[in-house]
């Protein structure tokens, strides 16, 4: 069962994707912010991640760059969920390394096709 | 003889032998008559006459006042005028005449006066020579000086009548300050006619009084220096007219320097149109960036908006599609809870984005200038305990509020409309920004004819950099990207105090809290 992270400041939101993933067979883990993010991401190594763009402190880019930067997690592809618009946030987070990035609102079956590109192994689904 | 030479004493005429006379009178280059005491008859004239006058002795001898007739009609009655003299001696005269041909001499006459032995007159000597030769030259010596002096005086009038008509005003004064020069337009500058002016100190007819000690300073060392601040160069100065009224000249005052030193000449003219076109070309110019910057603003304004709107609507709309898509999609897996819970996001997300709408709506009503302001008595112990029940049901619920409420029992002048969004929005404030379960401070208290609101929040504080612009429609202060908002509520709350002629202040501290006050006059007569 692959692991995903869910990374959102917004509670709503959280508990919103969480149910989606959960409702199509994936294990999920969640943080608020980019710091515990990290903490978790180092020790329960997820298979992907989905990641907020602006948080507190450690935000989603700096997420992507720690990511990148250890070997250990550079393999984990991440996607950007964000209330950003602006293309040119589009193509420096592609750039960086990010692996997808969907603009809030998205349709759930968009997210399911990205994420399933992205884990081709998976045993997700039942 | 030489004995004879040395017996001749002067004043002895024995040597003017007769035949000696003759010879000399004969081959005298000037003519030499000898004629009687009344001119009647003539009883000699040598021959140099002849050549000198161009006329025959003989018709002389015939008529001696042919001497006479021949003088130039110009000189004639000076000459007979003069003519009494001769008889008593003393008698030199200067002449021309007009020979037969036409040729004019000018002729140096002098006549003595010869007594016989008993003293009676006898006759009369003339010796007239023929000075035409250097008469001419002095002539033209005269000639050429008084065309000179005309040449001068024609130039001299030409300046003057240059300077008289200039359409500048020009201005001498003297070494004392004194004018004068004064031209038609420095009389059409001044209101003072030339007469008025010449000879008057230029600093009191047209330096205001409050530069007059400068000027004057001035003028003393420019005086035996040639040398000034002012001079050569052109200055923009302030001026008095006759009637007092002072108006702004372009002058340029340059040295002459002259025996005594120096004198001061000026060239000046009326700059009042030229200050005023200035002036409105200064507020044109200003009025254009000011529409700029209000244009620039709004530009601003619009942008922070679209932000805003394209950021903060985008949450609450993921909520309502996300929750849609799950009922829809799986629904039949979905308990009944999950699927309340899913519903009750959807309500909830669309009364966040109806807020923030609500909150635009208010601004704009507000910016518009159709915000009311409608007072009334109010129970604010009844209305605090209200809104503090709400809030704490609702965004407050995982904070502690501490409440203070003094002197609260009588009504109050208000409009709760307006109360309640400064309180909501300082509240909300306060809880968005600090960390669950801190404590947020709230106090309202009543004095005599104010009201007194204070929020203390344990929040993030706010940044230096944005304090200016805190008050500001859309903005936002930079630590504060990651906490949802529109950026209005402290404008909103800015307004409704304003309404309300009251005033806001704040402190804060970054990382460690923020304190707002908000003071609303009311007068309690109206109550």
């Amino acid at each position: 069962m692959a692991k995903i992270m869910v990374v959102e400041n917004d509670s709503t939101l959280r508990t919103l994707v969480t149910q989606l993933l959960e409702l199509e067979g994936y294990s999920v883990m969640t943080a608020e912010n980019g710091a515990i993010a990290l903490q978790r991401i180092a020790v329960e190594q997820p298979d992907l991640v989905l990641c907020d763009l602006l948080m507190p402190e450690v935000d989603g880019h700096q997420v992507l760059q720690w990511l990148m930067q250890n070997p250990l997690t550079a393999s984990i592809p991440l996607v950007f969920l964000t209330a950003s618009a602006a293309s040119s946030d589009r193509e420096h987070c592609i750039k960086a390394g990010a692996k997808g990035f969907m603009i809030k609102p998205f349709h759930h079956v968009e997210l399911l096709d990205l994420i399933r590109n992205l884990l081709p192994d998976s045993d997700a689904r039942f | 003889m030489p004995d004879d030479t040395h017996s001749i004493h002067p004043g002895s005429l024995n040597e003017f032998s007769e035949p000696t006379l003759r010879q000399l009178a004969e081959r005298l280059g000037d003519a030499l008559w000898i004629m009687d005491s009344q001119r009647s008859r003539l009883f000699y004239v040598n021959p140099a006459y002849e050549v000198i006058w161009g006329r025959k002795a003989s018709n002389l001898y015939r008529n001696p006042g042919e001497l006479y007739d021949s003088i130039h009609p110009e000189d004639r009655d000076r000459v007979v005028a003069a003519l009494a003299r001769q008889v008593q001696g003393g008698y030199l005269e200067e002449y021309r005449i007009v020979t037969p041909e036409g040729v004019i001499h000018w002729i140096k006459e002098q006549v003595f006066p010869i007594f016989d032995k008993a003293g009676q007159l006898d006759r009369l000597i003339g010796i007239a020579s023929d000075i035409t030769a250097s008469r001419t030259i002095q002539d033209e010596l005269y000639r050429l000086n008084r065309q000179l002096e005309a040449r001068i005086a024609e130039r001299t009038e030409r300046l003057h009548r240059m300077i008289e008509t200039s359409t500048e005003a020009v201005v001498t004064i003297d070494r004392n300050g004194c004018v004068e020069e004064w031209n038609a337009a420095a009389e059409a500058l001044f209101g003072w006619s030339r007469d008025e002016a010449i000879g008057v100190l230029l600093s009191e007819m047209i330096i205001p009084y409050r530069y007059r000690q400068a000027h004057e300073a001035g003028l003393r060392s420019a005086i035996v220096t040639g040398q000034g601040a002012v001079l050569n160069k052109t200055l923009a100065l302030s001026a008095l007219k006759r009637s007092g009224e002072e108006f702004p000249i372009e002058l340029s005052v340059w040295p002459v320097r002259c025996a005594e030193g120096y004198i001061f000449s000026a060239f000046l003219r009326d700059i009042t149109e030229r200050v005023k076109t200035e002036a409105e070309l200064r507020q044109a110019e200003a009025d254009v960036r000011k529409a700029l910057l209000r244009e620039q603003e709004l530009n601003e304004l619009k942008s922070r908006f679209v932000a805003m709107a394209s950021h903060e609507f985008r949450t609450p709309l993921t909520a309502i599609l996300s929750s849609a898509e799950l009922l829809e999609a799986y629904g039949e897996r979905l308990s009944a809870e999950k699927k309340g819970d899913l519903i009750g996001m959807i309500k909830s997300a669309v009364k966040s984005m109806t807020h923030m709408l609500e909150e635009v709506l208010f601004i704009g009503k507000s910016d518009t200038g159709h915000l009311q302001f409608n007072p009334e008595a109010m129970d604010l112990e009844r209305f605090c305990a209200r809104l503090l029940k709400e809030i704490r049901a609702g965004v407050g619920k995982d904070h502690v509020i501490d409440y203070r409420a003094a002197h609260l029992e009588a009504p109050v002048m208000a409009d709760p409309h307006l109360l309640r969004q400064i309180l909501l929005n300082l509240l909300s404030n306060g809880l968005k920004f600090s960390p669950k379960g801190s404590r947020i401070g709230f106090s309202c208290s009543r004095y005599e004819n104010a009201l007194c609101f204070e929020v203390v929040d344990q929040g993030l504080g706010i940044p230096e950099e944005d304090r200016d612009n805190l008050f500001n429609t859309f903005y936002r202060a930079g630590n504060v990207s990651n906490v949802q908002g529109t950026g209005l509520g402290l404008a909103i709350v800015k307004k409704c105090v304003e309404l309300h002629g009251g005033e806001i202040e704040y402190s804060s501290e970054l990382g460690k809290g923020t304190r707002f006050m908000v003071r609303i006059p009311f007068d309690a007569g109206d109550v």
